[in-house]
């Protein structure tokens, strides 16, 4: 049997993070850091600057190796041309709300979006569709057999996370926009 | 494409250059041990489809569950054998394909497999959807 897989969405504040799987599932951009897709705390197009939704933070999980040794060289990549007005960053952390982000400087009220200049990723972030099959973003070459922290602890994964963030300027259309693939790739051995 | 993990197995041959060639599955448990022996070189790998394989068949029945065979340059060594997977998001659509990562002379090569086609190629990240089912 295959390796299985999932791969987490994880929001919360730090140390009571909490996974949902979304592997086959939506990830939806909003104004509040959660994983329901619904049409609530929709993003807003505003009429100079951006609007910046919350953060999503995903990462992979092995849920059961089965005959697998490990998988190894874990890497995402994103398929599809954003909408007009639209831009999606990513980045890679290696663990939750990594100290190094100004998003921490209130542990409370980590990832936030919202109109205001602060929220935004941090550097180094790049553009979600420069990653590409050929050029995707690293999250770990690993082997890994095990999660990190795996039993009690909430940070159970492995690799990287990938924190995306979606900025909405005053040239994007007023509708729901188009879904874009996010691909994980990985190596079973 | 998926192929499924538990349905498909290696079988690869290795030369010493002057010996005769022997064929040994990845489930062996030498197959480490010669995979890593500098003094053998690859010859061939093939990709078995194990529920139509046994070990007791006639050479010429073994072959009819030969899903694809390989054939490398002189002085090739195996560095892994693993499976390429990609999940894509919202759809669950799930890429699996078993793949090879080879030393070929100074190349490094990667092949990926499936029942009707190949990918031979220096760079380790082929748009997979190239491959047929």
């Amino acid at each position: 049997m295959a390796a299985d897989i999932a791969i987490n969405e994880w929001n919360g504040t730090v140390n009571s993070q909490i996974a949902t799987n979304k592997t086959g599932g939506t990830v939806r951009f909003k104004s509040a850091d959660n994983a329901v897709v619904n049409n609530s705390d929709p993003l807003r197009r505003p009429n100079t600057g951006v609007y910046r939704s919350f953060e999503k933070w995903l990462r992979l999980n092995i849920v059961d190796l089965d005959d697998a040794d490990n998988v190894s060289n874990l890497e995402v990549f994103a398929e599809g041309t954003p909408n007009a007005g639209v831009s999606i960053w990513a980045r890679a952390y290696a663990s939750y709300c990594n100290a190094a982000g100004n998003e921490l400087a209130d542990p409370n009220s980590p990832r936030s979006g919202g109109r205001a200049s602060t929220g935004a990723l941090p550097n180094p972030k790049v553009n979600l569709f420069t990653y590409t099959s050929e050029s995707p973003l690293s999250l770990g070459a690993g082997p890994y057999t095990v999660n990190v922290d795996d039993g009690d602890i909430v940070e159970a994964g492995i690799g990287s996370y990938v924190a995306l963030q979606m900025d909405v300027a005053p040239s994007a259309a007023e509708a729901t926009t188009s879904s874009y693939s996010l691909v994980f790739r990985y190596d079973e051995e | 494409m998926i192929m499924s993990k538990e349905d498909y197995e290696w079988h690869f041959t290795f030369s010493s250059g002057s010996g005769p060639a022997f064929t040994i599955s990845k489930q062996h448990p030498d197959f480490d041990y010669i995979r890593s022996h500098q003094a053998l070189v690859l010859t061939s790998a093939s990709l078995v489809d194990r529920k139509s394989f046994s070990i007791f068949d006639e050479e010429d029945e073994q072959m009819k569950s030969f899903v694809r065979t390989v054939f490398f340059e002189p002085k090739t060594h195996l560095i892994r054998s693993f499976w390429r997977t990609e999940v894509r998001m919202p759809a669950e659509e799930i890429c699996r394909v078993p793949a090879l990562e080879i030393q070929e002379d100074q190349t490094k090569q990667y092949i990926f497999v499936t029942k009707n086609s190949y990918i031979k190629t220096p760079n380790s990240r082929p748009n997979l959807s190239d491959l047929n089912d």
